[in-house]
């Protein structure tokens, strides 16, 4: 018996092997992957250090979180190693330890302290570590208007270990607003002897009570890190809502043309529906009729 | 010249044993294709026990087979629609054994198609949200009602199409059928009995709803492509889309419509009455429609490469590059052997044609395939705190086995309705017949 593989078949055949590789597409890795390790450390509005890891490695298609993974914090002196504690990466590969500033042990004589984190490693990402050196920062900020002015009165001290308040001088503080995602900057102020006055800007959005959340901090600083104070305030304007509408794209009520429209679509389309099975109806009493004769 | 039509028609009690009698090949048959069916309900049920993380779908790529097939299924529906209406309005003479196929895959692609959006959404709980929430302004919301709209007429069309054949086979003499079944036939046929005002009243019925099948599908499926073009994305921002997808879907279904009569001639041993000039004819419509889809296709492409806007000129490096074979499938292969088969007459026997509306058909699902995939992957605005192993799609074996549920299921009620009907429109032939018959009396005569 004849037999030949058509050729059509194997035309298909081979096409779809060609094709087939976009069939799987997500790839899976063999070796253990470098971890880009960053370690921030702050200092937060209710006083308390955290440490903050982000984890991420690099794979052909980009960058990737490294997410439940567990990330050791630690205080590092000169002789040994003190741990703090631990936390696990999250969806997008950030780990957030905090801490209360009595469990530092040891500063140096300029008031710096040690912090570091580290990730031990798996078998499908690389072990990494880092470390960062701070010394802790006291900012405040009142609300004051001073004629007629509403200025942010900011103090901002550090400390040495030895029990003295030190001003911090020359140095510039940021002011920012909360936004939806993110923090907006909205003004900055430079200190003298620890001391200074930022304008509060007139026309910022708040909420339908003018209310907003207000940051100031220390971002990046070489010496403090990140260091913030937040607080709430009224001196946001209230915005002007849009009235509400109808008939629009966007609306609860659509625009009338549109309704307007399905309805005459509708009722023709429906109509000619109603009328062939009224044509059935009338087909059946005839055959009935036929029957009956 | 002779206007006679090369064969008899054929008469119903050629497939009345067809139809009472079960073969165990049948029964077999059957079997396989509930197997494949329950396997995929088996992946179904995967999927609401562990979410939809077990399919390809994430948070850039939402759309994936499932609409994919959505899509395609739907468009062969209305391709039946417009083809079997079109053949009806303008009495095409060999409309005879093409019309019975054309009518059940509109019905059945439309019974099959929605239940892929079904398996898409990952609430079903929620489903009902879409009747007593709806926004008139939601092409989602128009598609809903064009869908329920366009099944009530497919089943008023289809059951006019059947009406005369179910009134034969109730009157068939030794049948031998069962009882319910006499009693089934008895009330599908509508008491009718080819009475001069019966057969006046079922004309006229059968060509409104002809020509409102044509509208509708049209509308329809013009509906469905506005869920896409009335985004921003690119790759579907596209004031063509609706014409496009009308025309694509026309031509998938003309493909489809020629491998059902090549699959019919072959299992219920047609030759007779499917005849190499049906396949040249249906043929040389998907030549027709492979060309329209081709200048939309150009048109479509020439316009977003044109104008080098930054989004899509990133859609269409993304599309040709990762996705190059498959564009060159879908968009040249799938177009261009149609055009070549059945544009040189030599090249045009049953077979060619076949193969060509094969490739047709597979190109078109690709075409879909790469409407939808490519373009999620490539989004209008960044997605927030996505992974990057998450922006490619692949479908999971979860995906493959619903899809092949869907043809198995598409397929068993092909089997089904071939133990109810006959495979052929056998009163259409019939008429047809007599009607030519009748042409040549006259044109002896004259």
């Amino acid at each position: 018996m004849k037999q030949t593989i058509p050729f059509y078949a194997l035309f298909i055949a081979g096409f779809l092997m060609i094709a087939g590789h976009n069939a799987f597409a997500q790839d899976d890795a063999s070796e253990p992957l470098p971890v880009d390790f960053v370690l921030e450390y702050w200092k937060n509005s209710e006083g308390l250090f955290e440490l903050r890891v982000n984890m991420t490695a690099a794979t052909d298609n980009g960058y990737i979180p490294v997410t439940q993974k567990e990330v050791h914090f630690f205080q590092l002196t000169d002789t040994a190693e003190i741990t703090l504690g631990t936390s696990q990466t999250n969806e997008v590969g950030n780990a957030l330890f905090a801490f209360s500033p009595e469990q530092i042990t040891e500063r140096d004589t300029a008031g710096y302290f040690s912090l570091g984190a580290r990730f031990e490693g798996d078998e499908g990402f690389e072990a990494a570590e880092a470390d960062v050196m701070a010394k802790e920062a006291y900012l405040t900020m009142q609300f004051e208007i001073i004629d007629s002015v509403r200025t942010i009165l900011v103090t901002a001290f550090y400390s040495k270990g030895d029990g003295e308040m030190y001003p911090v001088n020359d140095d510039e503080v940021l002011l920012f607003r909360q936004g939806i995602y993110s923090w907006l900057p909205v003004g900055d102020g430079w200190l003298v002897d620890g001391a200074c006055e930022i304008p509060f800007p007139d026309n910022l959005p708040g909420d339908p009570e003018g209310k907003m959340l207000i940051h100031l901090a220390f971002r990046e600083h070489a010496d403090f890190g990140n260091v913030v104070v937040s607080d709430t305030t009224d001196w946001g304007t209230i915005p002007d809502y849009l009235t509400a509408e109808d008939g629009k794209l966007w609306t609860t009520l659509a625009p009338s043309w549109m309704i307007w429209l399905l309805i005459i679509l509708l009722s023709g389309v429906w109509g000619h529906y109603v009328y062939a099975i009224i044509q059935m109806i009338r087909i059946k009493k005839a055959g009935d009729n036929a029957a009956g004769h | 010249m002779s206007t006679a039509i090369p064969y008899s028609p054929p008469r119903i009690e050629e497939f009345t044993e067809d139809i009472r009698k079960t073969s165990s090949r049948w029964i077999i048959w059957v079997i396989f294709l509930s197997v494949l069916i329950a396997l995929g309900i088996y992946a179904l049920i995967q999927q609401i026990l562990h979410g939809h993380i077990i399919t390809g779908m994430r948070d850039n790529v939402v759309w994936g087979i499932y609409i994919v097939n959505f899509v395609f299924l739907m468009g062969i529906s209305y391709a039946g629609a417009l083809l079997s209406g079109s053949l009806q309005l303008f009495r095409t003479k060999w409309r005879g054994p093409i019309l019975r196929f054309a009518e059940l895959i509109t019905f059945f692609s439309l019974c099959i198609g929605p239940i892929y959006i079904l398996l898409c959404i990952g609430r079903l709980d929620r489903i009902y949200f879409l009747f007593i929430y709806p926004r008139i302004q939601s092409p989602i919301t128009w598609d809903v009602i064009a869908i329920f709209t366009d099944l009530i007429g497919c089943v008023i069309f289809l059951w006019l199409a059947l009406l005369r054949d179910f009134a034969k086979l109730r009157d068939a003499e030794n049948f031998g059928i069962a009882g319910w079944r006499k009693k089934a036939y008895r009330f599908l046929a509508l008491g009718y009995k080819d009475t001069p005002e019966q057969r006046k009243r079922l004309k006229v019925t059968k060509d409104i709803m002809a020509a409102m099948i044509i509208a509708i599908a049209i509308i329809v499926y013009s509906v469905l492509a506005w869920i896409f073009s009335l985004t921003l994305q690119p790759g579907w921002d596209s004031t063509i889309f609706g014409p496009y997808f009308v025309i694509a879907a026309v031509y998938s279904g003309t493909g489809v419509l020629i491998i059902l009569m090549a699959i019919y001639r072959k299992v219920y041993k047609l030759e007779k009455y499917i005849t190499r000039k049906h396949f040249v004819q249906v043929g040389i419509i998907l030549m027709v429609l492979a060309l329209f889809f081709a200048y939309f296709t150009f048109s479509e492409y020439l316009t977003r490469w044109y104008g080098q806007k930054e989004m899509d000129a990133k859609y269409l490096n993304h599309l040709y590059n990762d996705y190059f074979y498959l564009f060159l499938f879908a968009n040249y292969i799938s177009i261009l052997t149609p055009i070549i088969i059945i544009g040189i007459p030599k090249l045009r026997s049953i077979r060619s044609i076949i193969f060509a509306a094969v490739i047709a058909v597979v190109g078109l699902w690709l075409n879909r395939y790469l409407i939808i995939v490519p373009t999620l992957e490539v989004p209008f605005l960044p997605i927030q705190d996505t992974r990057t192993e998450w922006i490619k799609y692949s479908g999971t074996w979860i995906e493959a086995v619903l899809s092949i549920g869907g043809i198995a299921a598409i397929t068993l009620l092909f089997s089904l309705v071939g133990k109810l009907v006959p495979p052929l429109d056998v009163s259409e032939m019939e008429e047809i017949e007599e009607k030519m018959l009748k042409l040549e009396e006259e044109a002896k005569n004259a």
